[in-house]
């Protein structure tokens, strides 16, 4: 029964996690711009996050480990190091990102300036951190984050097309604009495959006391929470294909994006767009602070854990709180929301073979895992994985200067 | 091998790049026509009390900066003069409506603002045909 409730916690926990800031601006930017021919680097993203979720999870119910904690015993601190540090930049860019996108869900359904409310929110943010456990933490923001399940009711509606939405999840060649094509690809699979999912995703799961026992539930939770929340970003790309494409309105600014949803909710649509936003951004900002704050501790060697009290892991709060306020800064100084998540996009393909590298390498090690290390279905599918990770952190940032918008 | 891959790569999207001031200024037509779009079709949702009016005033703004930005390349571009002028006339006009339809706004006016959707419909078309007779 246990294992059921955390199977349906976990499914609910990726539909929550998965749809966040980055996956709103790079799907509706491809809808707007491709109609339906981008679905396939959704695809494509999903089969790799659904892979390495599938395996940090595993090596944290084998190993009862972390995998930032793991990497550095096995692989030595000077290692780590730099991984650690493009992370913290990683993490602290993705953080500004997502209060960003609270910000400005909050400037729509207030008409306040975005500005208004950074300090504001970084601080419930932080107070809710320091007041929750794990698990509060978990059920909030993944039984909330099911109202993004209104992208998909608005797809369904909408009667897309389903033969050019099937032709979309198979690559094909842009008829115009291949710079910004490939920006795009690359930008939705450095969203979906975010470096700070795993390490949440591995911390989460020592945090849930998860052994050998419960691998098979981490498949499922891969697989269908993972395959879920692909769903949802899927269907804000045909929303923006049926409804905004055929306008001939793209999306440079979150303000186009914000009409997308009224078509279909003529009353509430707009109110919808802004909260869903406001709750996946919400969700993603919590689990990004926690991720930082999880990979800090796992590489000085602190206590750790949601769990405890902050007086018990004052370095672990200490992190998430300082991450919180620098983050906060982005809003604060008046970044643009969806240029600072498209750079961070584009900057997160870039660093992921740093990511999937170390961990694929500990993935093999046997007298760690036993027989829960990678087989050879396993080991084939992390070859592509690697090769896959090489190319996108090679071509993101030249495909940024000259396809980004 | 993997290495020639990757520079091949570079060097395509390099090229891909590439842009010749009558593309980089087609670009700019699409921006402003995408914010034409973009102006009426909110103007309508307006008039369909679907948004609020605070968000047509946000939109507005953000719209008007990029105009001024776009009308900023079109001035520094140094492709042919027709197309420039094309593109300048239609931003002077979206510029006005988007004045206009502020107003409107502001005075509760609903046939004001449902003229305005129309002159941002006309802009949208007009800039769409420039776009058109290149492809």
């Amino acid at each position: 029964m246990k294992k059921a409730m955390t199977l349906a916690l976990g499914i609910l926990t990726a539909v929550g996690g998965f749809f966040d800031i980055g996956n709103i601006a790079t799907c509706v930017q491809a809808g707007a711009r491709f109609r339906y021919q981008l679905i396939w680097s959704m695809v494509l993203a999903t089969i790799v996050v659904i892979l390495l979720i599938e395996m940090s999870g595993r090596f944290a119910c084998a190993t009862k480990k972390a995998l930032p904690d793991a990497i550095r015993e096995h692989f030595g601190f000077g290692f780590w190091l730099v991984p650690f540090l493009i992370l913290t930049v990683i993490h602290i860019l993705v953080l500004g990102a997502e209060i960003g996108g609270i910000c400005f869900a909050l400037h729509l359904l207030t008409g306040y300036p975005l500005q208004v409310f950074a300090l504001p929110v970084a601080v419930l943010l932080w107070v809710f951190l320091w007041r929750a456990t794990f698990s509060a933490i978990e059920n909030s923001t993944s039984v909330l984050g099911l109202i993004t399940l209104c992208f998909v009711v608005a797809a369904i509606w909408l009667h897309p097309p389903t033969h050019e939405v099937l032709q979309g999840a198979l690559p094909s060649m842009p008829a115009t604009n291949p710079e910004n094509y490939w920006f795009i690809a690359v930008s939705i699979i450095g969203a979906v495959i975010a470096p700070f999912l795993f390490y949440f995703y591995s911390s989460g799961a020592v945090e849930d006391n998860w052994d050998r026992s419960y691998i098979p539930v981490n498949r499922a939770v891969a697989v269908i929470g993972m395959g879920f929340g692909s769903v949802i970003s899927i269907a804000a790309i045909i929303v923006a294909a049926v409804v905004l494409a055929p306008r001939g309105i793209r999306v440079d600014d979150y303000h186009q994006a914000a009409l997308m949803l009224i078509q279909v909710f003529p009353y509430w649509g707009y109110e919808l767009f802004a909260v869903s936003m406001a709750i996946a951004c919400v969700g993603a900002a919590i689990e990004v602070a926690l991720s930082m704050a999880y990979t800090f501790a796992q590489t000085f060697g602190w206590n750790w854990g949601e769990d405890l009290d902050p007086a018990e892991d004052a370095r672990f709060s200490l992190v998430y709180t300082l991450a919180l306020l620098g983050a906060s800064l982005f809003m604060l100084v008046g970044v643009d929301p969806l240029k600072l998540t498209l750079l961070t996009m584009a900057i997160s393909a870039a660093v992921l073979p740093f990511v999937a590298i170390p961990m694929l390498l500990l993935m093999n090690d046997r007298k760690l895992l036993r027989d829960a290390a990678n087989g050879v279905f396993s080991n084939v599918a992390t070859a592509a994985i690697v090769v896959l990770t090489i190319v996108l952190a090679v071509v993101s940032i030249p495909l940024m200067v000259v396809g980004g918008s | 091998m993997l290495r020639n891959g990757l520079v091949c790569a570079i060097l395509l999207i390099a090229a891909c790049g590439h842009k010749t001031p009558d593309q980089q200024l087609h670009e700019a037509a699409d921006a402003a026509a995408s914010w034409s779009a973009t102006l009426q079709m909110t103007a309508e949702t307006w008039l369909a009390n679907s948004v609020p009016r605070l968000f047509v005033l946000a939109t507005v703004d953000a719209a008007n900066k990029a105009f001024d930005q776009t009308g900023k390349d079109v001035a520094q571009s140094q492709g042919r003069q027709e197309l420039r002028a094309a593109i300048k006339g239609q931003l002077d006009i979206a510029e006005a409506a988007a004045g206009d339809l502020k107003k409107a706004i502001e005075n509760n006016d609903r046939n004001a603002v449902a003229g305005c959707a129309r002159r941002f419909a006309a802009v949208h078309s007009v800039l769409q045909q420039l776009e058109d007779k290149r492809k």
